[in-house]
């Protein structure tokens, strides 16, 4: 009975650990034992994966010595972030929120530019971003699509939810020209970019940011297909709403 | 089988392309880069690398770099330039991202085959240096089977017969007395026993993955049953190799150059040996792996994910998509699945907040240094040392605040700072200043209350603060501001 409570206890210190993104098993002996334990024994891999999925967790991917834990929330886990809760603003405005998500779209696009690259082995390190990049390749595609509609009429007044998310973008400037006032495209890559360094997905080497291996499991084991997967549901099964 | 041989031979040719490409790195250099020889270069860093590889200090890009720094430093002085390194470190740091293949713009190279006669265009598709996660935070490079044997100098080798061929090659040389020479091929022979340790992982790795990955039927117990003999095989040369090499090392000087290579011998091949049994083990329950495996994905439900092209199949139809659409994507259409947003977020453990806890930390004062009375030149701690506040203009912003006609709104007051084109961290102080005059527990003589306003001005919102002065009695009712701590 002991050895089942000694068993439980440690699943939850586990999860707990995987929780703190700074946490690292490199720095922590206790972690890195778990970590060992996890991998050794499977009845103990059960016991955190049923009281991760209680929790409303999932652990993506798989784990290996001498690495942390990844952890994504289940749909409605109090984990979660909700993305009006991305900004403790009170003028969070939908407008906001869309070019908020839209960033971090195009920087797991740009981390993850062709479809193979989600094949790629987990060790290797992918390369590193630019807050540059993420504004141009957003850019490019709505003056691409820009050009594309100049023979459609323009949006009816009055019906805003009705206009495409690429005029949203495009009525964002993308630097400031010195009114400290405006909210930019880039100042909210730099902030997505600053979240993300945050949770150490990120690492940020002068002006680049380099993705790291919590972020390359997240996206490759999960996110990618599941953002995907909403984007599908959201458009109609075979995007006819395009 | 002549085609075959050929087109093997053919390939691995092609895999030192790469490193012939670097001379167009020529037309990338100035009169201060020019005299660098690339390819020289090239193959030190393929020898650093592999010198770590396999150890706990594996070779980052930083490390890499410093030890091409004399080297380069050398070249400088054959040219009769003067640099320094900041220069070197930047050009070494450009071979090497080129030799990483970084941004993915590099195409498979292309060949023509014959097969059946007929000419065919192939595509080979390879690295020569990997950079990888060896934890969390730390990357290192490694080399790919291709880059090793280029760095050998055996192009078309399997890694069996390599070994074989290298073990053979190191006893000759330790019995002939070449002792330097054996030394060498040790040294290659440790390299490739952690090639053909990469290759079984490989496999036990691809059968974790997805069982159908690999051939356990035919080719994997063939492969297997092979490994194990050979291992057993060479564990029982390298064993023969380090007996012979320390009956050598008895009979010379201890501080003799052939005494410390013998060492130097017998100290790889031990490393051989104890990796050749570490993977003995490994083989003899690779079996075992594959039947688990077997049976955990035989009743695992195989979920169809779909990879998609995240710029095509998900950003793009998102900025076409009508806003409400696009936001329904990201935030979750209905209960039960996510959106993009949270997904790609993560995962965010609940905290409580403390704004008073929060406010006091971003005020505190800085920390004052110990002087110490050790002579000026030993030191350590400098003024310019000193752990600078958020906010080092905070007694001339108090006095400011202080003059401030009262009373006035926090929103007046960010409005007039910002017209003075004051930072951000102004404003910010200003902000928290109000906030802590509005806990009425500070020794300044007014304070801030709520007004029936909210306001909104570029970061800030919120209550619109009233600023006023304290009344008489209220300046004497104060609590003595303590000391600060240190």
């Amino acid at each position: 009975m002991n050895d089942t409570n000694d068993d439980l206890h440690d699943a939850g210190r586990l999860l707990q650990f995987a929780l703190q993104p700074s946490a690292v098993p490199e720095r922590s002996e206790e972690y890195s034992r778990l970590i060992e334990k996890y991998l050794d024994r499977t009845d103990f891999r059960e016991d955190v994966r049923r009281i991760a999925d209680g929790l409303g967790l999932l652990i993506v991917g798989e784990p290996r010595r001498n690495r942390s834990l990844i952890l994504a929330p289940q749909p409605e886990s109090v984990f979660a972030i909700a993305s009006r809760d991305y900004r403790a603003a009170q003028n969070y405005t939908t407008e906001k929120r869309l070019i908020d998500g839209l960033i971090h779209v195009a920087i797991a696009a740009c981390v993850y530019p062709r479809d193979a690259d989600l094949l790629e082995d987990l060790r290797t390190s992918r390369r590193s971003v630019t807050i540059d990049e993420i504004e141009k390749t957003l850019r490019q595609i709505v003056e691409r699509l820009e050009e594309a509609s100049r023979n459609d009429p323009d949006p009816l007044a009055g019906e805003e939810g009705l206009s495409e998310a690429w005029r949203i973008y495009k009525s964002f400037r993308e630097t400031s020209e010195g009114n400290r006032a405006l909210l930019t495209t880039r100042k909210m890559i730099e902030k997505a970019f600053e979240n993300l360094c945050d949770r150490r997905c990120f690492r940020k080497d002068g002006k680049t940011y380099q993705p790291l291996p919590r972020y390359q499991i997240l996206v490759q084991e999960h996110a990618a297909s599941q953002i995907h997967q909403a984007v599908k549901r959201a458009l109609g099964t075979d995007g006819e709403n395009l | 089988m002549q085609h075959l041989q050929l087109t093997r031979r053919l390939r691995a040719l092609l895999y030192s392309e790469p490193l012939l490409k670097l001379r167009s790195l020529n037309d990338e250099r100035d009169s201060q880069t020019h005299h660098y020889d690339c390819i020289t270069l090239a193959i030190y860093i393929f020898n650093r690398i592999v010198e770590s590889m396999g150890l706990d200090d594996e070779a980052s890009i930083e490390a890499v770099i410093n030890f091409l720094l004399p080297l380069m430093s050398e070249m400088d002085a054959l040219a009769d330039i003067e640099t320094n390194d900041e220069h070197r470190r930047h050009f070494a740091r450009k071979i090497i991202e080129r030799l990483i293949d970084r941004s993915r713009e590099q195409l498979p190279t292309e060949y023509v085959d014959f097969g059946d006669g007929k000419a065919v265009r192939r595509k080979l598709d390879f690295y020569l240096v990997k950079e990888h996660w060896i934890s969390d935070e730390r990357t290192a490079l490694e080399l790919s089977p291709q880059a090793i044997n280029l760095y050998l100098n055996a192009f078309d080798f399997d890694i069996e017969d390599a070994q074989i061929a290298i073990e053979a090659v190191t006893l000759s040389q330790i019995k002939s007395g070449r002792i330097e020479q054996a030394a060498a091929s040790a040294r290659d022979a440790r390299i490739r026993s952690i090639q053909f340790r990469n290759k079984i992982d490989q496999i036990l790795k691809d059968t974790r993955s997805d069982v159908s990955l690999v051939d356990w039927r035919e080719e994997v117990p063939k492969m297997l049953d092979g490994a194990l003999v050979h291992i057993d095989s060479r564990i029982n040369t390298e064993e023969n190799i380090s007996k012979t090499v320390r009956e050598r090392l008895a009979l010379l000087e201890p501080d003799s150059k052939e005494a410390i290579q013998s060492r130097t011998i017998a100290t790889l091949m031990d490393d051989c040996i104890k990796r050749h049994s570490e993977l003995l083990t490994l083989l003899i329950n690779a079996r075992r792996v594959f039947l688990s495996e077997q049976a955990r994905q035989s009743f695992a439900m195989r979920v169809s994910v779909s990879l998609p092209n995240l710029r095509a199949d998900v950003l793009e139809p998102l900025l076409a998509a009508p806003q409400k659409t696009a936001l329904a994507a990201l935030d979750g259409v209905e209960a039960g699945y996510e959106g993009a947003m949270p997904v790609l977020l993560g995962v965010r453990v609940p905290q409580v907040f403390s704004l008073r806890q929060e406010i006091s930390w971003l005020l505190r004062p800085a920390r004052e240094l110990q002087k110490t009375s050790v002579p000026g030149d030993q030191r350590i701690w400098d003024e310019e040392h000193t752990e600078l506040p958020r906010y080092p203009f905070a007694p001339e912003q108090d006095e400011w605040l202080n003059l401030q006609p009262k009373p006035i709104r926090l929103s007046a007051l960010l409005k007039d700072a910002a017209a003075k084109a004051e930072n951000q961290a102004l404003l910010e102080y200003i902000t928290l200043a109000t906030l802590q005059a509005f806990d009425g527990e500070t020794a300044i003589d007014w304070q801030s209350e709520r007004s029936s306003e909210i306001f909104e001005y570029e970061e800030f919102w919120g209550d619109d603060l009233e600023l006023r002065q304290k009344l008489p009695d209220e300046l004497n009712a104060l609590p003595k501001t303590p000391e600060p701590t240190q």
